[in-house]
């Protein structure tokens, strides 16, 4: 393999860390510290989505203004579900992972009802860099650059802030946290809202490259909630891992044909052949694979086997 | 709880009188469609089984319908030219569907991961296999005779000039030694045999899953529900039970799935998209999953109300005079009815878990179980009906249904 083969291979790998962790990060807030399954995320990314449509083609605003619309929009999203289904359900998780996936499909059915059932595209202009004998856009590094500092701000916003110290307080022991004076609902609310925020931020930083339709959100959930769980109880160095494990694999697989099995097929030009590996699709089969494995193995995920150790 | 369970059996017997006498009364239309729900009830009783028996929720129940249905139409179309009788097909989707289950139930159950890690693993499995079934739309992706076919799903090869009807999946065709020729239980006209035969594979399934739940493999898994740790500290190994309830509910699945294959003639891989996954959990969560009946109900229920708004909300073109408010609601309630389904799904599986925790069924019993007595009395409406239309049909050509 030549360098600049090389260097395309960690790029691509490091984009699809960059996706996974987008995906996760809201997720893995709402799940790893408030141990609810909002089945909704994906619709929450979505609707980020949508607002940079909506913003740029019907409103005619600036495309980096869309973006720093779509969190606030799903933010505010997000902590209206919050107050009117999901804090009824505390304590019943089976009953809010239900409650969520009917949001879920009454806002794929609203989106739909308003934009249409078709895919759209957001124009952007940034162009490509060379390496070596091959083009890769610049959009991805600034992806990447993007995710890196959300993480960043959101590890500095729980560590470091009155906010995130009395949201880690509220998670810990809700009861006690009351009796110290802070308003625990008000502040699952605004946890919720940050973690719906996120997913909106996500939908926004992708909707240029993926196209923009009202049942986006279902084909990540998956792969979002799947980083969650392998990544473990401690939310961003778990989601870190995760993603960097899985997006990996998804990368390598998504990359290099393994094998190839013949059919029997009429074939126009011949021979029918199926190539194992090779194509973004069986990156997201050995990605849920391998994820299946690695639970049998750590069933706390990777963050709990580090604790366990510890 | 007694008492409950004689009301459910009398309900089930006052839902399944009637059902017996629809090919007499009603047109060949009204039994096909009471099929497909019946085909719906099947694959929500298999949830309902593990989601009310042993706490398990599986967002992918539709799963290995969906593969019991691809493998019976993969090996029926190979062989129903050369042996004439689908056996083999029914046995291979039966066993297809339950060696998956019992994979995914293996690693799941005995990698120890909580119920939560379950639904959400069943949930990416169906997705995964939603996108694979999608990208088969190449001519390279065949089974012997059988195209995979992507989103125009599953048919067989053959030159374009012959009959379109030798390239679908077969209906469940049996020829069992001592017969002269194959029968297929096909719904038309002429017979009503595969009504039959969804009606009688579903009442026998329901018999004997009210009689695993009350074995001892149901009794264990709802103690497992109750409090895992204590039924494994009293020296049962929850890992199988689970493991095992889980394995059945996937072929019971499958089974649908295969039925449902053979009554259409059909599948394509929507069996396996999102929307088909969300109303199997919404006929179980509407119906109530304390009872096994719940599912064939909520089917009903949901299947009979989307398919009604679809019917009843007028499609008229709008005139070209119509002033700009009236287009806009026009044209508004037109996306909203093509919407309808995922909607309805949206707001019942909200409303539910809201309002109505326990579903409808639960309510229905107590009524029945404290009116014992007048509960046979439901049927004369039905009867009168059925009497009624049967003679409006043959006397005066004045079918409805």
């Amino acid at each position: 393999m030549s360098l600049d083969t090389a260097v395309i291979m960690v790029l691509e790998i490091l984009n699809s860390i960059t996706i996974l962790v987008l995906l996760a990060l809201g997720l893995a807030l709402i799940f790893g510290m408030m141990r609810i399954v909002n089945l909704a995320q994906g619709e929450f990314f979505t609707v980020g989505a949508f607002t940079v449509l909506a913003s740029t083609r019907y409103a005619h605003l600036p495309l980096w203004l869309g973006m720093l619309l779509a969190p606030l929009v799903v933010a505010g999203l997000g902590i209206a579900i919050e107050r009117t289904i999901i804090r009824r359900l505390y304590g019943r998780p089976l009953d809010v992972m239900l409650a969520t996936w009917g949001v879920s499909l009454l806002l794929i059915g609203l989106i739909t009802v308003t934009f249409g059932a078709v895919t759209q595209g957001i124009p952007f202009a940034l162009g490509n860099f060379s390496v070596g004998r091959y083009q890769y856009p610049e959009y991805r590094i600034v992806m990447t650059t993007v995710a890196a500092g959300l993480m960043l701000s959101v590890y500095l916003l729980f560590r470091y802030t009155a906010f995130g110290r009395r949201a880690r307080a509220t998670i810990a022991n809700p009861d006690m946290a009351s009796a110290a004076g802070i308003n625990t609902p008000r502040m699952f609310m605004l946890t919720f809202g940050l973690g719906a925020g996120l997913a909106g931020a996500a939908g926004a930083i992708m909707a240029p490259i993926v196209g923009v339709v009202p049942t986006m959100g279902v084909l990540y959930i998956a792969r979002a909630f799947i980083t969650v769980v392998v990544g473990g109880p401690i939310v961003l160095l778990g989601t870190l891992s995760s993603a960097s494990a899985l997006g990996l694999i998804e990368a390598l697989i998504s990359r290099f044909p393994l094998f190839t099995i013949a059919t029997a097929g009429h074939c126009t030009p011949p021979p029918c052949e199926i190539s194992i590996g090779g194509s973004a699709f069986f990156g997201q089969i050995a990605l849920l694979i391998f994820a299946i494995l690695l639970l049998r193995l750590l069933p706390q995920g990777i963050s709990g086997f580090w604790r366990q150790r510890q | 709880m007694r008492r409950v369970s004689s009301a459910e059996l009398l309900s089930a017997l006052v839902l399944l009188l009637p059902l017996l006498a629809v090919p007499w009364a009603f047109k060949p239309y009204t039994a096909n469609v009471l099929a497909v729900y019946m085909i719906y009830g099947l694959l929500a009783m298999s949830l309902g089984l593990i989601w009310g028996g042993a706490g398990i929720m599986s967002f992918g129940q539709t799963a290995f319908f969906g593969i019991g249905a691809y493998a019976y139409g993969a090996i029926g179309l190979n062989l129903i030219n050369r042996t004439q009788q689908t056996h083999t097909a029914l046995l291979g989707g039966l066993a297809a569907a339950a060696l998956l289950a019992a994979i995914v139930g293996y690693f799941m159950f005995y990698g120890r991961i909580s119920d939560v890690y379950a639904s959400i693993i069943t949930m990416a499995l169906t997705l995964v296999l939603f996108a694979f079934a999608v990208s088969t739309g190449g001519d390279e992706w065949v089974i012997g005779v059988a195209r995979l076919g992507g989103f125009n799903g599953m048919f067989g090869q053959g030159e374009s000039s012959q009959n379109i009807a030798n390239f679908q999946i077969p209906p469940v065709t049996l020829w069992l030694p001592g017969m002269t020729e194959p029968f297929a239980f096909k719904i038309n006209r002429e017979s009503a045999a595969g009504y039959y035969l969804v009606l009688g594979v579903s009442v026998a399934v329901y018999v004997l899953t009210r009689a695993l739940v009350r074995s001892r493999l149901g009794r264990v898994a709802v103690a497992i529900r109750e409090n895992e740790p204590r039924v494994a500290s009293l020296g049962y190994d929850t890992r199988f039970y689970k493991f095992a309830l889980f394995t059945i509910a996937g072929a019971i699945a499958g089974l649908a799935g295969m039925l449902f294959a053979a009554w259409g003639r059909f599948v394509n891989p929507d069996r396996f998209g999102l929307a088909f996954a969300a109303s199997t959990v919404v006929y179980v969560q509407l119906g109530g999953r304390a009872s096994l009946l719940g599912g064939f109900v909520g089917a009903a229920i949901i299947g009979h109300l989307t398919s009604y708004l679809a019917e009843v909300v007028p499609f008229a073109t709008i005139p070209p005079d119509a002033g700009p408010w009236i287009t806009f609601l026009m044209e508004a309630g037109r996306r909203i009815v093509r919407e309808a389904p995922l909607l309805v799904q949206g707001a019942v599986l909200v409303g539910v878990v809201l309002v109505l925790k326990d579903g409808v069924t639960p309510p229905l019993f107590r009524v029945l179980a404290r009116h014992r007595r007048w509960g046979w009395w439901l049927l004369l409406p039905a009867v009168l009906v059925y009497f009624g239309h049967r003679v409006a049909c043959q006397q005066a050509n004045l079918c409805v249904f």
